[in-house]
Protein backbone atom coordinates (compact mmCIF):
# COMPACT_ATOMS: atom_id res chain seq x y z
CA UNK A 1 0.00 0.00 0.00
CA UNK A 2 0.84 3.29 -0.70
CA UNK A 3 0.64 5.89 2.09
CA UNK A 4 2.49 9.05 0.74
CA UNK A 5 -0.64 10.87 0.13
CA UNK A 6 -1.53 10.52 4.03
CA UNK A 7 -1.84 13.08 6.70
CA UNK A 8 -1.96 12.73 10.47
CA UNK A 9 -6.32 12.73 10.16
CA UNK A 10 -6.34 10.43 7.37
CA UNK A 11 -4.19 7.36 8.84
CA UNK A 12 -5.60 8.51 12.08
CA UNK A 13 -8.99 7.19 10.57
CA UNK A 14 -7.46 4.42 8.37
CA UNK A 15 -6.27 2.58 11.51
CA UNK A 16 -9.46 3.69 13.15
CA UNK A 17 -11.71 2.17 10.55
CA UNK A 18 -8.77 -1.24 10.35
CA UNK A 19 -8.21 -0.15 6.94
CA UNK A 20 -4.57 -0.85 7.47
CA UNK A 21 -2.72 -1.55 10.66
CA UNK A 22 -0.01 0.76 12.84
CA UNK A 23 2.44 -2.06 11.77
CA UNK A 24 1.94 -2.08 8.19
CA UNK A 25 2.45 1.87 8.19
CA UNK A 26 5.29 1.58 10.25
CA UNK A 27 6.94 -0.93 7.88
CA UNK A 28 5.91 1.48 4.60
CA UNK A 29 7.96 4.50 6.31
CA UNK A 30 10.62 2.27 7.53
CA UNK A 31 11.44 1.17 3.87
CA UNK A 32 11.08 4.49 2.42
CA UNK A 33 14.00 5.64 4.89
CA UNK A 34 15.83 2.81 3.83
CA UNK A 35 15.55 3.65 -0.08
CA UNK A 36 16.17 7.56 -0.05
CA UNK A 37 18.04 8.44 3.24
CA UNK A 38 21.30 7.37 1.79
CA UNK A 39 21.21 9.72 -0.63
CA UNK A 40 19.77 12.37 1.68
CA UNK A 41 21.04 11.89 5.24
CA UNK A 42 18.05 13.32 7.38
CA UNK A 43 18.29 10.37 9.76
CA UNK A 44 21.45 10.27 12.45
CA UNK A 45 19.91 7.38 13.95
CA UNK A 46 16.94 5.02 12.97
CA UNK A 47 15.42 2.94 15.44
CA UNK A 48 13.62 0.32 13.67
CA UNK A 49 12.93 -2.19 16.42
CA UNK A 50 11.91 0.29 18.93
CA UNK A 51 9.52 1.53 15.97
CA UNK A 52 8.24 -2.07 15.29
CA UNK A 53 7.30 -2.70 19.01
CA UNK A 54 5.71 0.16 19.62
CA UNK A 55 3.53 0.04 16.12
CA UNK A 56 2.60 -3.49 17.45
CA UNK A 57 1.19 -2.17 20.99
CA UNK A 58 -1.05 0.38 19.18
CA UNK A 59 -2.25 -2.75 16.85
CA UNK A 60 -2.82 -4.52 20.40
CA UNK A 61 -5.15 -1.56 21.36
CA UNK A 62 -7.23 -0.86 18.41
CA UNK A 63 -7.61 -5.04 18.57
CA UNK A 64 -9.10 -4.74 22.09
CA UNK A 65 -11.32 -2.24 21.00
CA UNK A 66 -9.68 0.71 23.19
CA UNK A 67 -9.56 4.31 22.21
CA UNK A 68 -6.62 5.90 20.28
CA UNK A 69 -5.24 9.20 20.05
CA UNK A 70 -4.75 11.07 17.50
CA UNK A 71 -1.06 10.70 17.53
CA UNK A 72 -1.31 7.23 18.67
CA UNK A 73 0.47 4.90 16.06
CA UNK A 74 1.55 7.55 13.53
CA UNK A 75 5.29 7.16 12.76
CA UNK A 76 7.21 10.35 13.65
CA UNK A 77 10.96 11.65 13.28
CA UNK A 78 12.21 13.28 16.45
CA UNK A 79 15.41 15.89 16.01
CA UNK A 80 18.47 14.75 17.52
CA UNK A 81 18.24 17.66 20.33
CA UNK A 82 15.29 16.15 22.38
CA UNK A 83 16.26 13.74 25.61
CA UNK A 84 14.56 10.41 25.06
CA UNK A 85 15.57 7.62 28.22
CA UNK A 86 18.09 4.98 26.74
CA UNK A 87 18.70 6.41 22.94
CA UNK A 88 21.86 8.77 22.10
CA UNK A 89 21.06 11.66 21.89
CA UNK A 90 23.73 14.06 19.83
CA UNK A 91 22.65 17.00 19.34
CA UNK A 92 25.11 16.89 16.31
CA UNK A 93 27.69 17.35 17.87
CA UNK A 94 30.94 15.08 18.91
CA UNK A 95 30.63 16.17 22.54
CA UNK A 96 27.12 13.85 22.85
CA UNK A 97 28.11 11.31 20.13
CA UNK A 98 27.90 8.77 23.00
CA UNK A 99 25.33 10.44 25.50
CA UNK A 100 22.62 8.29 26.37
CA UNK A 101 19.85 10.25 28.66
CA UNK A 102 18.51 8.53 31.63
CA UNK A 103 15.37 10.54 31.26
CA UNK A 104 12.74 11.88 28.79
CA UNK A 105 12.21 15.14 27.62
CA UNK A 106 8.64 16.44 28.72
CA UNK A 107 7.94 16.10 24.94
CA UNK A 108 8.68 12.65 24.61
CA UNK A 109 6.72 11.84 27.31
CA UNK A 110 3.75 13.21 26.26
CA UNK A 111 4.58 11.67 22.78
CA UNK A 112 5.21 7.97 24.65
CA UNK A 113 1.43 9.00 26.58
CA UNK A 114 -0.21 9.54 22.90
CA UNK A 115 1.41 5.96 21.83
CA UNK A 116 3.61 7.49 19.20
CA UNK A 117 5.87 5.47 16.75
CA UNK A 118 9.34 6.62 16.67
CA UNK A 119 10.95 6.45 13.36
CA UNK A 120 14.45 7.80 14.37
CA UNK A 121 16.47 10.72 15.16
CA UNK A 122 17.24 13.70 12.77
CA UNK A 123 19.97 15.50 11.60
CA UNK A 124 20.58 18.79 12.97
CA UNK A 125 23.64 22.21 12.88
CA UNK A 126 25.86 21.43 15.93
CA UNK A 127 23.89 22.26 19.00
CA UNK A 128 20.75 23.84 17.05
CA UNK A 129 23.54 26.46 15.59
CA UNK A 130 22.82 27.00 11.97
CA UNK A 131 20.83 27.37 9.29
CA UNK A 132 21.55 24.59 6.65
CA UNK A 133 22.74 21.64 8.65
CA UNK A 134 25.54 22.11 7.22
CA UNK A 135 27.32 22.60 10.76
CA UNK A 136 26.06 18.92 12.12
CA UNK A 137 29.27 16.69 13.41
CA UNK A 138 28.10 13.70 11.40
CA UNK A 139 27.71 15.32 7.94
CA UNK A 140 25.07 17.43 5.85
CA UNK A 141 21.66 16.67 5.46
CA UNK A 142 20.71 17.40 1.32
CA UNK A 143 17.26 18.74 0.14
CA UNK A 144 15.05 16.02 -0.91
CA UNK A 145 13.94 18.38 -3.62
CA UNK A 146 17.31 18.91 -5.09
CA UNK A 147 20.22 17.55 -3.27
CA UNK A 148 22.99 20.03 -4.31
CA UNK A 149 20.75 22.07 -2.30
CA UNK A 150 20.92 22.86 1.67
CA UNK A 151 17.45 21.63 3.44
CA UNK A 152 18.12 24.52 5.87
CA UNK A 153 18.31 24.72 9.67
CA UNK A 154 18.87 23.17 12.28
CA UNK A 155 15.95 21.18 11.96
CA UNK A 156 17.15 20.55 8.32
CA UNK A 157 17.40 16.60 9.20
CA UNK A 158 13.64 16.78 10.31
CA UNK A 159 11.71 19.14 7.54
CA UNK A 160 13.61 16.94 4.98
CA UNK A 161 12.00 13.56 6.60
CA UNK A 162 9.18 14.64 5.86
CA UNK A 163 9.39 16.66 2.73
CA UNK A 164 10.92 13.35 1.22
CA UNK A 165 8.18 11.06 2.72
CA UNK A 166 10.06 9.35 5.26
CA UNK A 167 8.46 10.36 8.04
CA UNK A 168 4.35 11.36 8.46
CA UNK A 169 5.92 14.14 10.69
CA UNK A 170 8.41 15.35 12.74
CA UNK A 171 9.02 17.41 15.47
CA UNK A 172 12.03 20.07 15.32
CA UNK A 173 12.87 23.08 17.78
CA UNK A 174 13.47 26.71 16.87
CA UNK A 175 15.67 29.69 18.92
CA UNK A 176 16.03 32.01 15.92
CA UNK A 177 13.98 30.40 12.81
CA UNK A 178 15.17 26.62 13.29
CA UNK A 179 11.95 25.03 12.04
CA UNK A 180 10.28 27.80 9.70
CA UNK A 181 13.43 28.51 7.57
CA UNK A 182 14.07 24.49 7.01
CA UNK A 183 9.93 24.39 6.53
CA UNK A 184 10.56 26.94 3.59
CA UNK A 185 13.77 25.59 1.91
CA UNK A 186 11.73 22.07 1.76
CA UNK A 187 8.32 22.54 1.25
CA UNK A 188 6.48 21.64 4.14
CA UNK A 189 4.43 23.78 7.12
CA UNK A 190 6.63 24.34 10.55
CA UNK A 191 5.23 25.71 13.67
CA UNK A 192 6.76 27.78 15.89
CA UNK A 193 4.74 28.11 19.21
CA UNK A 194 4.89 30.88 21.44
CA UNK A 195 7.77 31.14 23.72
CA UNK A 196 6.54 29.14 27.07
CA UNK A 197 3.52 26.99 25.00
CA UNK A 198 5.88 23.64 25.02
CA UNK A 199 8.03 22.51 27.97
CA UNK A 200 11.84 22.73 26.86
CA UNK A 201 12.58 20.16 29.76
CA UNK A 202 15.07 17.80 28.05
CA UNK A 203 16.04 20.15 25.08
CA UNK A 204 19.13 20.55 24.61
CA UNK A 205 19.18 24.69 25.20
CA UNK A 206 20.91 26.83 22.85
CA UNK A 207 19.08 30.17 23.96
CA UNK A 208 17.21 29.39 26.88
CA UNK A 209 15.14 33.09 25.94
CA UNK A 210 13.92 31.77 22.78
CA UNK A 211 14.20 27.90 22.43
CA UNK A 212 10.55 26.54 21.57
CA UNK A 213 9.53 22.97 20.24
CA UNK A 214 7.17 22.98 17.40
CA UNK A 215 6.37 20.31 14.50
CA UNK A 216 7.18 20.13 10.75
CA UNK A 217 4.30 18.56 8.95
CA UNK A 218 2.48 18.46 5.39
CA UNK A 219 -0.17 20.27 6.57
CA UNK A 220 -1.62 23.20 8.90
CA UNK A 221 -4.11 20.92 10.16
CA UNK A 222 -1.29 17.85 11.13
CA UNK A 223 0.09 21.34 12.88
CA UNK A 224 -2.66 21.73 15.14
CA UNK A 225 -3.04 18.12 16.40
CA UNK A 226 0.54 18.14 17.13
CA UNK A 227 0.33 21.25 19.57
CA UNK A 228 -2.19 20.12 21.05
CA UNK A 229 -0.72 16.82 21.99
CA UNK A 230 2.67 18.40 22.98
CA UNK A 231 1.20 21.98 24.55
CA UNK A 232 0.95 22.67 28.02
CA UNK A 233 2.12 23.83 31.82
CA UNK A 234 5.06 22.14 33.02
CA UNK A 235 6.23 22.38 36.34
CA UNK A 236 9.84 21.15 35.09
CA UNK A 237 10.13 24.26 33.13
CA UNK A 238 9.65 27.34 34.94
CA UNK A 239 8.59 29.24 31.69
CA UNK A 240 5.87 26.90 30.64
CA UNK A 241 2.36 29.02 31.29
CA UNK A 242 -0.42 27.43 33.30
CA UNK A 243 -2.71 28.47 30.56
CA UNK A 244 -5.50 26.31 28.75
CA UNK A 245 -4.32 24.65 25.79
CA UNK A 246 -6.89 25.54 22.93
CA UNK A 247 -8.48 23.07 21.25
CA UNK A 248 -6.06 23.80 18.00
CA UNK A 249 -7.86 21.65 15.45
CA UNK A 250 -11.26 21.59 16.42
CA UNK A 251 -13.40 24.73 14.14
CA UNK A 252 -9.67 25.37 11.92
CA UNK A 253 -11.89 25.19 9.13
CA UNK A 254 -14.40 27.68 10.46
CA UNK A 255 -13.65 31.82 8.27
CA UNK A 256 -13.34 33.73 10.98
CA UNK A 257 -13.33 37.78 10.56
CA UNK A 258 -9.34 38.93 10.74
CA UNK A 259 -7.23 41.24 9.87
CA UNK A 260 -3.50 40.86 8.49
CA UNK A 261 -0.77 43.40 8.80
CA UNK A 262 1.61 43.56 6.02
CA UNK A 263 4.88 45.25 7.99
CA UNK A 264 6.85 46.99 4.89
CA UNK A 265 9.98 45.80 6.49
CA UNK A 266 9.88 42.61 5.67
CA UNK A 267 9.86 43.95 2.07
CA UNK A 268 12.57 45.47 1.41
CA UNK A 269 15.67 44.91 -1.07
CA UNK A 270 17.25 41.53 0.76
CA UNK A 271 14.36 39.95 -0.30
CA UNK A 272 14.58 38.05 -3.60
CA UNK A 273 12.25 40.04 -6.72
CA UNK A 274 10.72 36.47 -7.69
CA UNK A 275 9.85 35.71 -4.51
CA UNK A 276 8.83 39.15 -3.96
CA UNK A 277 6.48 38.92 -6.58
CA UNK A 278 4.74 35.66 -6.16
CA UNK A 279 4.08 36.94 -2.67
CA UNK A 280 2.37 40.22 -3.76
CA UNK A 281 0.21 37.78 -5.77
CA UNK A 282 -0.66 35.78 -2.28
CA UNK A 283 -1.28 38.83 -0.36
CA UNK A 284 -4.03 39.71 -3.55
CA UNK A 285 -5.44 36.66 -3.52
CA UNK A 286 -6.10 37.40 0.62
CA UNK A 287 -8.08 40.61 -0.32
CA UNK A 288 -10.03 39.04 -2.92
CA UNK A 289 -11.32 36.56 -0.19
CA UNK A 290 -12.39 39.97 1.53
CA UNK A 291 -10.21 39.59 3.90
CA UNK A 292 -8.69 43.15 5.33
CA UNK A 293 -5.27 43.30 4.72
CA UNK A 294 -3.76 46.58 6.44
CA UNK A 295 -0.31 48.19 5.35
CA UNK A 296 2.00 48.24 9.20
CA UNK A 297 5.56 49.31 9.70
CA UNK A 298 7.75 47.72 12.06
CA UNK A 299 10.62 49.79 12.63
CA UNK A 300 13.07 48.75 14.91
CA UNK A 301 13.23 45.14 12.41
CA UNK A 302 16.48 45.81 11.31
CA UNK A 303 17.91 45.79 14.25
CA UNK A 304 16.98 42.13 14.91
CA UNK A 305 19.36 40.20 13.81
CA UNK A 306 22.24 42.16 15.45
CA UNK A 307 20.48 41.94 18.46
CA UNK A 308 19.80 37.86 18.28
CA UNK A 309 23.49 37.45 16.95
CA UNK A 310 24.16 39.08 20.35
CA UNK A 311 21.73 37.52 22.73
CA UNK A 312 22.01 34.04 21.33
CA UNK A 313 25.95 33.84 21.54
CA UNK A 314 25.47 35.20 25.35
CA UNK A 315 22.97 32.81 26.48
CA UNK A 316 24.83 29.91 24.64
CA UNK A 317 27.97 30.85 26.19
CA UNK A 318 26.56 30.25 29.54
CA UNK A 319 24.74 27.17 28.50
CA UNK A 320 27.70 25.52 26.82
CA UNK A 321 29.73 26.32 29.77
CA UNK A 322 28.39 22.50 31.61
CA UNK A 323 30.67 20.28 28.70
CA UNK A 324 33.43 19.80 30.62
CA UNK A 325 34.79 16.24 30.05
CA UNK A 326 33.63 15.45 33.68
CA UNK A 327 30.22 14.24 34.22
CA UNK A 328 29.13 13.33 31.01
CA UNK A 329 30.25 13.90 27.36
CA UNK A 330 33.05 13.60 25.55
CA UNK A 331 36.36 13.36 27.71
CA UNK A 332 39.91 14.09 26.59
CA UNK A 333 41.29 10.77 27.78
CA UNK A 334 45.10 12.32 27.67
CA UNK A 335 44.47 14.98 30.34
CA UNK A 336 46.42 14.65 33.31
CA UNK A 337 45.31 18.00 35.25
CA UNK A 338 41.62 19.33 35.79
CA UNK A 339 41.86 22.26 33.13
CA UNK A 340 43.37 20.42 30.77
CA UNK A 341 40.39 18.16 30.83
CA UNK A 342 38.34 21.00 30.60
CA UNK A 343 40.60 22.96 27.73
CA UNK A 344 41.21 19.66 25.80
CA UNK A 345 37.54 18.01 26.17
CA UNK A 346 35.79 21.21 24.95
CA UNK A 347 38.77 22.00 21.72
CA UNK A 348 38.05 18.25 20.59
CA UNK A 349 34.43 18.03 21.37
CA UNK A 350 33.03 21.05 20.26
CA UNK A 351 33.01 22.16 16.08
CA UNK A 352 33.64 25.75 14.70
CA UNK A 353 30.18 26.83 15.26
CA UNK A 354 29.79 26.21 19.00
CA UNK A 355 33.40 27.56 19.40
CA UNK A 356 32.61 30.58 17.40
CA UNK A 357 29.51 31.52 19.89
CA UNK A 358 30.90 30.53 22.83
CA UNK A 359 33.90 33.21 21.97
CA UNK A 360 31.41 35.88 20.74
CA UNK A 361 28.69 35.58 23.77
CA UNK A 362 31.95 35.59 26.38
CA UNK A 363 33.36 38.45 24.39
CA UNK A 364 29.84 40.01 24.81
CA UNK A 365 29.11 39.41 28.57
CA UNK A 366 32.92 40.24 29.65
CA UNK A 367 33.92 43.48 31.38
CA UNK A 368 33.91 46.68 29.33
CA UNK A 369 31.71 44.95 26.75
CA UNK A 370 28.41 44.25 28.57
CA UNK A 371 27.20 47.46 28.31
CA UNK A 372 27.91 48.15 24.81
CA UNK A 373 26.51 44.83 23.57
CA UNK A 374 24.23 42.46 25.69
CA UNK A 375 22.87 45.16 27.05
CA UNK A 376 21.84 46.88 24.49
CA UNK A 377 20.64 44.16 22.52
CA UNK A 378 18.36 43.32 25.16
CA UNK A 379 17.20 46.97 25.01
CA UNK A 380 16.96 46.33 20.98
CA UNK A 381 14.63 43.52 21.77
CA UNK A 382 11.92 45.78 24.15
CA UNK A 383 11.66 47.89 20.89
CA UNK A 384 11.17 44.93 19.13
CA UNK A 385 8.83 43.18 20.72
CA UNK A 386 6.98 46.87 21.90
CA UNK A 387 6.93 47.10 17.55
CA UNK A 388 4.67 43.70 17.65
CA UNK A 389 2.99 44.74 20.56
CA UNK A 390 1.33 47.95 18.59
CA UNK A 391 1.08 46.61 15.01
CA UNK A 392 -1.24 44.10 16.87
CA UNK A 393 -3.50 46.16 18.31
CA UNK A 394 -4.34 47.46 14.87
CA UNK A 395 -4.14 43.59 12.75
CA UNK A 396 -4.54 39.70 14.06
CA UNK A 397 -2.00 38.36 12.26
CA UNK A 398 0.93 39.33 10.44
CA UNK A 399 2.00 38.01 6.92
CA UNK A 400 5.81 38.17 5.90
CA UNK A 401 8.06 36.08 3.84
CA UNK A 402 9.63 33.22 5.62
CA UNK A 403 13.36 33.54 3.66
CA UNK A 404 14.82 36.35 1.59
CA UNK A 405 16.08 33.17 -1.00
CA UNK A 406 14.59 29.54 -1.95
CA UNK A 407 17.44 26.31 -0.43
CA UNK A 408 21.12 28.25 -1.12
CA UNK A 409 23.49 25.70 -2.37
CA UNK A 410 25.24 23.08 -0.16
CA UNK A 411 28.78 25.26 0.76
CA UNK A 412 27.20 28.70 -0.94
CA UNK A 413 27.21 30.49 2.33
CA UNK A 414 31.21 30.85 2.68
CA UNK A 415 31.48 33.56 5.86
CA UNK A 416 29.35 33.00 9.69
CA UNK A 417 27.56 36.67 9.18
CA UNK A 418 26.49 35.57 5.70
CA UNK A 419 24.73 32.56 7.08
CA UNK A 420 23.28 34.45 9.83
CA UNK A 421 22.18 36.89 7.54
CA UNK A 422 19.46 34.30 6.10
CA UNK A 423 17.57 34.30 9.60
CA UNK A 424 16.97 38.24 8.76
CA UNK A 425 12.59 37.34 8.61
CA UNK A 426 13.04 34.91 11.46
CA UNK A 427 14.59 36.37 14.33
CA UNK A 428 12.72 39.73 15.19
CA UNK A 429 9.22 36.82 16.07
CA UNK A 430 11.45 34.42 18.17
CA UNK A 431 13.21 37.53 20.69
CA UNK A 432 9.56 38.63 20.81
CA UNK A 433 8.28 34.91 21.74
CA UNK A 434 5.58 34.93 19.07
CA UNK A 435 4.30 31.97 17.36
CA UNK A 436 5.02 31.80 14.09
CA UNK A 437 3.74 29.44 11.02
CA UNK A 438 5.73 29.07 7.74
CA UNK A 439 3.78 27.74 4.81
CA UNK A 440 5.44 26.92 1.54
CA UNK A 441 3.80 27.10 -2.01
CA UNK A 442 4.62 26.49 -5.77
CA UNK A 443 5.31 28.83 -8.72
CA UNK A 444 6.44 27.60 -11.49
CA UNK A 445 9.76 27.78 -9.74
CA UNK A 446 11.11 24.25 -8.95
CA UNK A 447 11.27 24.95 -5.69
CA UNK A 448 8.78 26.46 -3.15
CA UNK A 449 8.30 29.63 -1.52
CA UNK A 450 7.34 30.29 1.53
CA UNK A 451 4.63 32.77 3.95
CA UNK A 452 5.13 33.06 7.29
CA UNK A 453 2.39 34.17 9.50
CA UNK A 454 3.15 35.61 13.15
CA UNK A 455 0.37 36.15 16.10
CA UNK A 456 -0.02 37.66 19.13
CA UNK A 457 1.19 35.33 22.51
CA UNK A 458 -0.90 31.86 22.58
CA UNK A 459 -2.93 33.38 19.70
CA UNK A 460 -1.98 29.87 17.80
CA UNK A 461 -5.72 29.01 17.69
CA UNK A 462 -6.07 32.14 15.54
CA UNK A 463 -2.48 31.72 13.30
CA UNK A 464 -3.24 28.06 12.56
CA UNK A 465 -7.31 28.86 11.63
CA UNK A 466 -6.06 31.74 9.18
CA UNK A 467 -3.05 29.33 8.21
CA UNK A 468 -5.85 26.69 7.42
CA UNK A 469 -7.48 28.97 5.10
CA UNK A 470 -4.81 30.58 3.56
CA UNK A 471 -3.29 26.65 2.68
CA UNK A 472 -6.57 25.95 1.07
CA UNK A 473 -8.03 29.04 -0.49
CA UNK A 474 -5.00 30.59 -1.87
CA UNK A 475 -1.77 28.06 -1.88
CA UNK A 476 -2.76 25.19 -3.00
CA UNK A 477 -4.53 26.66 -5.95
CA UNK A 478 -1.04 28.72 -6.89
CA UNK B 1 35.47 46.22 16.00
CA UNK B 2 38.69 44.66 15.01
CA UNK B 3 39.19 41.98 17.69
CA UNK B 4 43.37 41.47 17.94
CA UNK B 5 44.49 37.67 18.30
CA UNK B 6 45.74 38.60 21.89
CA UNK B 7 42.29 39.35 22.46
CA UNK B 8 40.95 36.00 20.88
CA UNK B 9 43.23 34.04 22.84
CA UNK B 10 42.00 36.00 26.36
CA UNK B 11 38.71 35.11 25.96
CA UNK B 12 39.44 31.83 24.71
CA UNK B 13 41.06 31.74 28.26
CA UNK B 14 37.81 32.77 29.97
CA UNK B 15 35.77 30.36 27.95
CA UNK B 16 37.91 27.40 29.08
CA UNK B 17 38.54 26.77 25.18
CA UNK B 18 42.00 25.68 23.72
CA UNK B 19 42.42 27.36 19.96
CA UNK B 20 45.17 26.32 17.53
CA UNK B 21 47.17 28.90 16.14
CA UNK B 22 44.53 28.70 12.55
CA UNK B 23 41.52 28.80 14.58
CA UNK B 24 43.26 32.27 16.69
CA UNK B 25 43.64 33.78 13.24
CA UNK B 26 40.29 32.87 11.83
CA UNK B 27 38.10 33.81 15.17
CA UNK B 28 40.14 37.76 15.31
CA UNK B 29 38.62 38.34 11.48
CA UNK B 30 35.26 36.63 12.18
CA UNK B 31 34.50 37.89 15.22
CA UNK B 32 35.64 41.33 13.78
CA UNK B 33 33.16 41.10 11.29
CA UNK B 34 30.11 39.91 12.94
CA UNK B 35 30.64 42.61 15.53
CA UNK B 36 30.84 45.55 13.00
CA UNK B 37 27.49 44.13 11.49
CA UNK B 38 26.60 44.42 15.58
CA UNK B 39 27.69 48.33 15.24
CA UNK B 40 24.19 48.97 14.06
CA UNK B 41 22.58 48.69 17.63
CA UNK B 42 24.41 51.47 18.55
CA UNK B 43 22.63 54.12 15.97
CA UNK B 44 19.57 53.57 18.16
CA UNK B 45 18.75 56.07 20.40
CA UNK B 46 17.64 53.42 23.53
CA UNK B 47 19.17 55.26 27.22
CA UNK B 48 15.68 55.35 28.84
CA UNK B 49 14.23 51.93 27.69
CA UNK B 50 13.60 49.47 30.24
CA UNK B 51 14.85 45.37 29.42
CA UNK B 52 12.61 43.18 28.75
CA UNK B 53 14.41 39.17 29.68
CA UNK B 54 11.60 37.54 28.94
CA UNK B 55 9.57 37.30 26.51
CA UNK B 56 5.86 36.38 27.78
CA UNK B 57 6.55 38.61 31.02
CA UNK B 58 6.32 35.84 32.96
CA UNK B 59 7.32 36.55 36.72
CA UNK B 60 9.94 34.12 38.56
CA UNK B 61 8.05 31.15 39.81
CA UNK B 62 8.88 29.61 42.52
CA UNK B 63 8.14 25.96 43.98
CA UNK B 64 9.35 24.24 46.91
CA UNK B 65 13.13 22.98 47.36
CA UNK B 66 12.29 19.38 48.42
CA UNK B 67 14.14 16.13 47.59
CA UNK B 68 12.44 13.66 44.90
CA UNK B 69 14.00 10.05 44.85
CA UNK B 70 15.57 9.49 41.42
CA UNK B 71 15.37 5.86 40.83
CA UNK B 72 18.14 6.37 38.10
CA UNK B 73 21.27 7.11 39.92
CA UNK B 74 23.23 4.29 38.33
CA UNK B 75 22.16 5.29 34.42
CA UNK B 76 23.65 9.30 35.71
CA UNK B 77 26.81 7.96 37.06
CA UNK B 78 27.49 6.01 33.75
CA UNK B 79 27.79 8.92 31.82
CA UNK B 80 30.68 9.61 33.13
CA UNK B 81 34.22 9.12 31.93
CA UNK B 82 35.94 8.14 35.12
CA UNK B 83 34.60 6.64 38.37
CA UNK B 84 34.94 5.29 41.44
CA UNK B 85 32.05 3.45 42.79
CA UNK B 86 29.85 5.49 43.07
CA UNK B 87 31.57 8.86 42.66
CA UNK B 88 32.90 11.03 39.70
CA UNK B 89 36.17 10.80 39.42
CA UNK B 90 38.27 13.93 37.91
CA UNK B 91 41.99 14.52 37.65
CA UNK B 92 44.18 16.13 40.17
CA UNK B 93 43.56 20.10 40.21
CA UNK B 94 47.21 21.43 40.81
Amino acid sequence: MDFNGLNLKKAHLGLKNKEFSALELTKYFLDVIKNKDKNIHAFLKVTDDLALEQAKLVDKKIKEGKEIKPLSGMPMALKDNMAIEGITTTAGSRMLENYVPPFDSTTVKKLKENNFVLLGRTNLDEFAMGSSTENSAFGPTKNPLDTSLVPGGSSGGSAAAVAAGMSLYALGSDTGGSIRQPAAFCGVVGLKPTYGRVSRYGLIALTSSTDVIGSLTKDVEDAALILEAIAGFDEKDSTTINKKIDCYSQGIDKKSKLRIGIPKEYFGGELDQKIKQALNKVIKQVKDLKIEVIDISLPYTEYAVAAYYIINPAETSSNLARFDGIRYGFSDKESKKLLETYLNSRQKGFGPEPKRRIMLGTYALSFGYYEAYYLRAQKARKLISDDFAKAFEKVDIILTPTAPSTAFKLGEKQTPLEMYLSDVFLTAPSLAGLPALSLPFYTSEKMPYSVQLIAGHFEEKKLLNFGYLLEKEVLDKM
Amino acid sequence: MKISKKEVSHIAGLSRLKLNEKEKESFAGELSSILDYIEKLKKIDIDDEELIYQATKTKNRDRSDEVQNFEEKDKIIKQAPKKSGDFIEINKVF
